[in-house]
């Protein structure tokens, strides 16, 4: 098929227009942008699909915009023997006409031209429209043509690997061999359950049939058995009637010999009672020659050991005595050390009491200093609790005294003032006072407030400050007022008092503010209770050791005994001990310090430690000495309890040869061991005798063959009774066993199995059979496939290196769509594929189709505004793609880009006209 | 004087080639076979019968099956005269000690479990040979005729079982019944007719013919010789007379078929069809020839499926059957198949003449599956 010529009339933005392709080769129709993409495809398929009547909105999305005007579609085709014209009118005056050139001229329109270029293209393509697949529009181009089922191309690729195609039929057989398979096998090929059900009866019947034939067979030799074991019976019954007579004959003849044998048996029993008599007595006389032996034995011995005791007596007498003396040595050491011991005591304690009673004289000290600060104190806040001239007060005052002296000034400068000048002297009155004055004697006089002067007999005059003064006096009046009050207040007269007062006051406070340090300072970081617990805890031992001395020496004069304690000398009167061992010469009976007291307690300590080291070591010597005496003392005590011991043997022995002689005389002892020696002699020969005599009638013999005989007839019972027994019990076996219908179980089981293995092997055998055949099938299906994959995926592939540079490998899948792109040795899945290279994979599998398929059959490849994605240097292996395409298929190209393809070399370059 | 001479009723016997029905048919049918006896025998006056050994199949037949033979058996008051043989010895597991048979055996019926010459009237007496085991070491006949005495007044029929040492096969087995012993035995006068059971076919021996089997009343095996009768025996010192009366109503045939055209199996079918009481019928098949796997399906699914549902059985005879399957070019003209398929038939027909038989086999089977699914989707 061949597209040859394209004419669209009112197409989308197309007013007419009309492009020519070439019939071979590559041909780019180059369309501006607005016309719609994928115009090309889109009016084919319009074309080819739809009526002229259609309303589908793919016909409908044609027509031009606000324009209501036919759509037309003109196209110039070639297929197979046919080379036709075909055009269609949409909208509006509707028409479709086919005019057909060759093979024969025809001219069609309406439906039968629709009906007639269909037919056309289904007798020159098949029904599957394969061009349709190759032609790609806008927006489907990253998908891969669905080729599978495509049968034209399935033919060609079939062709192409040599082979035959299948079809339908094919297929249908295939389906029913699974179907048939299916019914005895799994998916994965196992057999089913059914299949493996039937196969366990098989095992099961089979299993029966041998169970029951064991059952039989051992019912069976119990019938054996049983037969054999009456046998058996009949022949011991006979045997035991034989054995029964013999025996009998063997009776009668032992009955004759049963006296010799009495007598032989009681000569043996007399041989042994005899000889159990002589041992007794001898053994009789045994033990009493055995206990004189000893007797004598014992005394020996006790003698021995008194011999011994008396030799070791005075050794031990020698160690005792010089043990008492080293005791006695012990003892003197040992009283030594306590006198010691005692001195070092006393002169310890005299170190202690001179120390208290230094502690007990400072500390006496430190409270009559604390009882004088307090006094003190006392003072000053008594002179507090009524001086309250402090330092402010005194400032006050002071400061009052001050402002007052000032106002007083003032009043005195503001102040009118009179001044009277006597012309002649005349006694006047000034405020009623008397004043006489000389001629031409001046008196000034302020005014405070009024003043009456009075010159008696002429006239008064009364002179008033007026109201210039007032505040001014008020003012000075109010602090003459507080001064007193503060005068008052703080007990004093005047400021001159009040500086006396102060001094008292500060000069008591003085001395309180600083006590607390002196008390600290006497107190030296203790506390006065605690100096005075002390203090009191002191007097009391040092009054308890004064009376103490007191009783022990006798009454003491009292103040003497004050005097001391103040002077607190260490007085004890020396003991007894200390006045014997006194040395003056080291210790003086009198020491006045506490250091001279410490050189005596060190001396002591010393002479104690000597006398401990002496008693130590004479101790040490006396452990010794006691060792020794003890040991002797041991040894002695031995001697003494086994002389005691022996002689408690001794007498037990006496008594015990006492009783046995009391019982049976030493001389009656050996009389009896005599005779009974004489008894065995003659008990041994009478047994002789018997034995002779019996051993003459060869009785052993006979006695021998009739208990022989018994025990056959025995043993035959006892067989007769076990083989009753055995067969009881086969009978009774058999008895149940029979009843149980083996036999007819057996064949029944038999029939059975024999069925279902038939059965079985019917079944098996068919399954064998749909396995063949499935088997069969399935694989030459797979190796039919694989085969017609071949030449496509190769085309592929061919392609595919010229766009893909270096190794290349093109992997189809079972529906002939790619399934991986393995390059430089990596593989990568096809969805995995980057969008422009998926791209252009599948327009060369479009390529490589339409190249398997070209020649009579060959369809065109059109491709619509592709390759959006593709990078330069990749368009440009594209374009030689797409020429090697072009040189035995027609490729149509329709871009608006004419760019894109101007390295497919030799491609015709036709436009789609604008609108105008 | 008359009476009923059978034997080798063999009950409780299973036969492999039966479907179950069949079998039960077949079992059902057996004991109906001593009914009908025992009622010829009253219908005819015999004083007794004889049962020439072989009642059971074997001494360890189930309950059911000596259940219902005593059953059968109390529906006469003929006396019955039951001899132990090979199959049902008298040895410790017989079945007629067990105590199903001593508790329900009719008084009218009688085992002769040893050779004491059994009385049926003044004058008529029965003599047994029984078996005490499987495998006896004497002319067990000879043995129980050597210490009768012969009697003027009284006939005597002894009853054996066993082969006859003139038809054995092997003549050293010490058990087998010397024609010779038993001729002397009637020559002296001690017995007058000797009553066998063993063989399924109705037969006499000796020169006076007064040694004979009564064969099985009811056909066992397809060797059998005029099977499925007794004999009414009217014996007298110097006369006899025997009748066969059939009793038994199952057949076992042998067929034989050379196949190798349609016509060859239109044969076969039609030959089949005319059996009468086919439901008693039970056939062996020998078939030779060679056929096309279209025609062995015709034969298997059309043929021979629908009539085993009718017959007792139908058996292919293995041993003897040459039946050769060969796919021809007919077979596959008309699927007429491409592509994989028609490779894959290629193969299976390259294999199906494969000089290995087990090849060959399974691609036969594979071509006849694969024939059968092409037409059944055409």
């Amino acid at each position: 098929m061949k597209f040859l010529r394209l004419a669209l009339k009112n197409y989308r933005g197309i007013a007419a227009s009309e492009v020519n392709f070439a019939p071979t080769g590559v041909t780019v129709v180059r369309g501006p942008n607005e016309i719609g993409k994928s115009s090309i495809v889109e009016a084919l398929r319009v074309l080819f699909e739809y009526k002229d009547s259609s309303k589908h909105s793919d016909v409908m999305a044609i027509q031009p915009v606000d324009k209501d005007v036919g759509s037309e579609i003109e196209l110039d085709v070639e297929s197979g023997p046919y080379r036709f014209t075909y055009t269609k009118r949409f909208h509006r005056e509707r028409r479709t006409t086919l005019r057909i050139d060759a093979p024969r001229r025809e001219n069609l329109t309406g439906e039968d031209a629709h009906a007639r270029a269909n037919a056309i293209l289904v007798e020159t393509l098949g029904d599957d429209m394969l061009w349709k697949v190759l032609a790609v529009m806008q927006g489907e181009k990253l998908a891969l043509p669905a080729l599978e089922g495509q049968s034209q191309l399935s033919r060609c690729l079939t062709l192409a690997a040599g082979g035959a195609r299948s079809g339908a039929r094919e297929e249908s057989l295939f389906d029913a061999a699974n179907e048939e398979y299916s019914q005895y096998f799994t998916d994965s090929g196992r057999p089913k359950k059914e299949l493996e059900a039937q196969r366990a009866a098989v095992e099961a019947s089979r299993t029966l049939v041998l169970d029951l034939q064991t059952r039989l067979d051992k019912l069976e030799l119990e019938i054996a058995e049983s037969a054999a074991l009456k046998a058996r019976l009949q022949r011991l019954e006979a045997r035991l009637d034989e054995e029964s007579k013999s025996c009998a004959r063997h009776a009668a003849h032992w009955s004759t010999l049963e006296a010799l044998e009495k007598r032989r048996e009681k000569a043996a029993q007399s041989f042994e009672t005899a000889q159990a008599r002589a041992s007794a007595a001898i053994a009789e006389l045994r033990a009493r020659e055995t206990l004189v032996e000893e007797k004598q034995r014992i005394e020996k011995q006790l003698a021995k050991t008194q011999a011994e005791i008396s030799a070791a007596a005075p050794a031990l007498l020698a160690a005792q005595s010089e043990l008492e003396a080293e005791e006695k040595r012990v003892a003197s050491a040992r009283a030594s050390l306590d006198a010691s011991s005692t001195l070092r005591q006393r002169r310890a304690r005299d170190v202690e009491s001179l120390r208290q009673r230094e502690r007990f004289a400072l500390l006496t000290e430190k409270l009559a200093q604390i009882e004088r600060e307090r006094r003190a104190a006392e003072d000053a806040e008594r002179v507090l609790a009524t001086n309250t001239l402090s330092a402010a007060v005194l400032e006050e005052l002071e400061k009052i005294a001050r402002l007052l002296s000032i106002e007083d000034g003032v009043l005195a400068l503001a102040a009118p003032s009179v001044r009277i000048e006597a012309r002649a002297a005349r006694k006047i009155a000034i405020d009623g006072v008397e004043v006489a004055l000389d001629s031409a004697q001046i008196v000034e006089r302020s005014v405070p407030r009024e003043l009456s002067i009075e010159v008696p007999g002429v006239l008064s005059i009364q002179v008033q400050s007026g109201k210039g003064t007032e505040v001014s006096r008020k003012k000075r009046d109010d602090l003459r007022e507080k001064f007193a009050e503060a005068c008052f207040a703080a007990g004093v007269g005047d400021l001159a008092a009040a500086r006396v007062a102060h001094a008292a006051h500060a000069s008591a406070q003085a001395t309180l503010s600083t006590r607390d340090q002196r008390l600290r300072e006497i107190l030296g970081g203790s506390t006065l209770d605690a100096i005075a617990r002390e203090h009191a805890t002191l007097r009391a031992r040092i009054d308890t050791a004064r009376a103490e001395a007191d009783s022990a020496h006798g009454p003491v004069d009292a103040t003497r005994a004050l005097a001391d304690a103040m002077r607190a000398p260490v007085d004890a009167a020396p003991s007894s001990v200390e006045t014997e061992q006194r040395n003056p010469d080291r210790d003086p009976p009198f020491v006045e310090s506490v250091e001279d007291a410490i050189a005596l307690a060190e001396r002591a300590q010393a002479a104690e430690d000597v006398a401990r080291n002496t008693l130590k070591e004479i101790e040490k010597r006396v452990a010794l000495t006691r060792g020794a005496h003890e040991k002797l003392a041991q040894a002695q005590r031995d001697r003494a309890r086994d002389q005691e011991r022996e002689a408690r043997e001794l007498s037990e022995l006496d008594r015990r040869l006492a009783i046995e002689r009391a019982r049976v005389s030493d001389s009656e002892v050996l009389a009896r061991k005599t005779g009974a020696e004489a008894d065995v002699v003659a008990a041994q020969r009478e047994h002789a005798t018997a034995e002779e005599l019996w051993r003459a009638q060869d009785a052993e013999r006979a006695r021998a063959l009739l208990e022989g005989a018994q025990a056959a007839v025995e043993s035959i019972r006892r067989d007769i009774q076990a083989t009753q027994l055995s067969l009881k019990s086969v009978e009774t076996s058999l008895l149940i066993q029979g009843e149980l219908g083996l036999g007819e179980e057996l064949d029944d089981a038999r029939t059975t199995c024999e069925r279902v293995q038939a059965e079985f092997a019917r079944v098996e055998r068919r399954a064998r059979a749909a396995k063949t055949l499935f088997e069969l099938l399935r694989d030459e299906r797979a190796a039919a496939r694989r085969a017609t994959r071949a030449p496509l995926q190769e085309q592929i592939t061919r392609l595919a290196r010229i766009v893909f540079p270096g190794e290349l490998a093109i992997e189809l899948g079972e529906d002939l769509t790619i399934t991986s792109r393995t390059s430089r040795g990596v593989t990568v899945p096809f969805e995995s594929l980057s969008g422009g290279t998926r791209e252009q994979l599948s327009i060369l599998t479009r390529l490589a189709v339409a190249m398997i398929v070209s020649g009579d059959e060959g369809v065109p490849v059109v491709l619509d505004d592709t390759l959006g994605y593709t990078d330069e240097d990749r368009l440009e292996r594209m374009g030689a793609a797409l020429a090697l395409a072009g040189k035995t298929c027609q490729v149509i190209v329709l871009t608006c880009v004419a760019d894109r393809y101007r390295h497919v070399p030799n491609a015709r370059l036709e436009t789609l006209a604008h609108a105008t | 004087m008359r009476f009923l001479h059978t034997g080798d009723w063999q009950l409780g016997m299973t036969r492999h080639f039966l479907s179950p029905e069949a079998q039960a048919r077949f079992s059902h049918d057996r004991t109906e076979s001593v009914r009908a006896l025992l009622a010829l025998a009253h219908e005819r006056a015999c004083e007794f019968v004889v049962v020439c050994g072989d009642v059971f199949e074997t001494n360890q037949v189930s309950r059911s099956t000596v259940i219902r033979a005593l059953d059968a058996l109390a529906t006469s008051r003929v006396p019955v005269y039951l001899l132990p043989g090979n199959h049902d010895p008298l040895d410790a597991g017989s079945v007629y000690r067990s105590p199903t048979f001593v508790e329900k055996k009719p008084a009218h019926v009688h085992v002769l479990d040893d050779t004491t010459p059994r009385v049926v009237r003044p004058g008529v007496e029965v003599v047994g040979a029984p078996w005490t085991s499987k495998r006896p070491l004497v002319d067990l006949c000879a043995s129980a005729a050597e210490n009768l005495e012969a009697s003027a007044g009284t006939l005597r029929v002894l009853v054996g079982h066993g082969a006859l040492d003139v038809i054995a096969p092997n003549a050293d087995n010490p058990a087998l019944v010397r024609l010779a012993n038993a001729e002397a035995a009637i020559a002296s006068g001690k017995v007058h007719y000797v009553a066998l059971g063993d063989r399924h076919s109705s037969s006499s021996f000796g020169s006076a013919g007064r040694v004979r089997y009564a064969g099985a009343p009811e056909a066992t095996d397809y060797d059998e010789v005029k099977p499925g009768h007794v004999l009414v025996v009217d014996l007298e010192r110097d006369t006899f007379r025997v009748e066969e009366k059939r009793v038994g109503r199952w057949n076992f045939v042998t067929l034989r078929a050379e196949l190798s055209t349609d016509s060859d199996l239109d044969a076969l079918q039609a030959q089949l069809a005319s059996f009468t009481d086919k439901e008693r019928t039970i056939v062996k098949l020998t078939l030779v020839g060679t056929i096309t796997l279209a025609q062995e399906a015709r034969l298997s699914e059309s043929i021979l499926a629908p009539m085993r549902e009718i017959f007792g059985a139908i058996e292919n005879w293995e041993r003897h059957t040459d039946l050769v399957v060969r796919s021809g070019d007919a077979d596959f003209e008309s699927i007429a198949l491409s592509g994989f398929a028609a490779n894959a038939l290629a193969k299976l027909r390259t294999a199906s003449a494969s000089s290995d038989a087990v090849t060959r086999e399974s691609a036969e089977d594979a071509l006849a599956l694969l024939l059968r699914l092409a037409r059944r989707r055409a």
